[in-house]
């Protein structure tokens, strides 16, 4: 028997409707699986480019908030009287650029970030927040307000930078 | 876009803080570089030498040694 009356007599011995669709539905479904494969590619190009603007605008807002922060520490130290006002006013910004900081990190543990900058730029940043920034932040100000008779009653707990220290232990190796 | 100007001149020490033009015209040459595959660090350094002002003519600290040399003269007031 040639292929074709082998066909003929498969689609007799088949119901019609099982003749019909059976290939009407295979098309449908071999269709709906190349769209997704064609799909997901464009999907991780959006998502590598929301990652990167991501990136882009947590580095704007890093930046921004250490102006701030400057700006208080040297408006203190360049002021003729330095006064508590001003005083609050570094801690008030250094506040802020943590808080920043730590915003950061909770992008960068959700995977938001863009993979190479936040190697290369934002955790050694992280880094130098948590191993120094920090601690000279509290300690200078702790010895400022202490020298100047201010009550003042700040001082470095983890859990409050917890995404801060959560980045630099995952993405650092021991040691540094 | 974002403002990140003063973030790109520390970054490659350049000899003045760079335009917003200069500054999206990077963003956009870094884009296109990772995506024809150079890592994004090369991408960056070789987009700053086309796009942005005297890449590597200055030396700026880092902003944790600002941050820790302010907070000294604050200290010694």
């Amino acid at each position: 028997m040639t292929t074709a009356e082998q066909a003929a007599e498969l689609a007799k011995s088949l119901p019609w409707y099982v003749v019909v669709g059976g290939p009407v539905v295979l098309a449908a479904a071999l269709t709906f699986f190349a769209a997704r494969v064609s799909f997901t590619k464009k999907e991780k190009a959006d998502f590598e480019q929301t990652n990167y603007s991501n990136t882009m605008k947590l580095l704007e807002q890093h930046d921004a908030a250490y102006t701030k922060y400057t700006n208080a520490i040297t408006t203190y130290a360049e002021a003729q009287k330095p006064n508590f006002e001003l005083f609050k006013e570094i801690a008030t910004c250094g506040d802020i650029y943590f808080i920043q900081a730590c915003l950061m990190c909770d992008a960068i543990l959700s995977g938001k970030v863009d993979t190479h900058v936040r190697d290369n730029t934002l955790v050694p940043k992280i880094a130098d927040i948590a191993n120094r920034t920090l601690p000279r932040h509290y300690d200078t100000l702790r010895s400022i307000a202490k020298e100047k008779g201010w009550a003042y009653k700040g001082e470095l707990r983890r859990k409050d930078y917890r995404s801060i220290f959560a980045v630099v232990e995952k993405f650092l190796p021991t040691g540094e | 876009m974002a403002d990140i100007t003063h973030n790109l001149m520390i970054r490659f020490g350049l000899s003045r803080r760079p335009t917003q033009a200069e500054s999206d015209a990077w963003v956009q040459l870094t884009d296109a570089l990772i995506r024809q595959g150079v890592s994004a660090k090369d991408a960056g350094l070789r987009a700053a030498y086309q796009t942005l002002p005297g890449p590597g003519t200055k030396v700026f600290a880092s902003q944790a040694d600002t941050i820790e040399m302010l907070l000294n003269k604050a200290k010694d007031k």
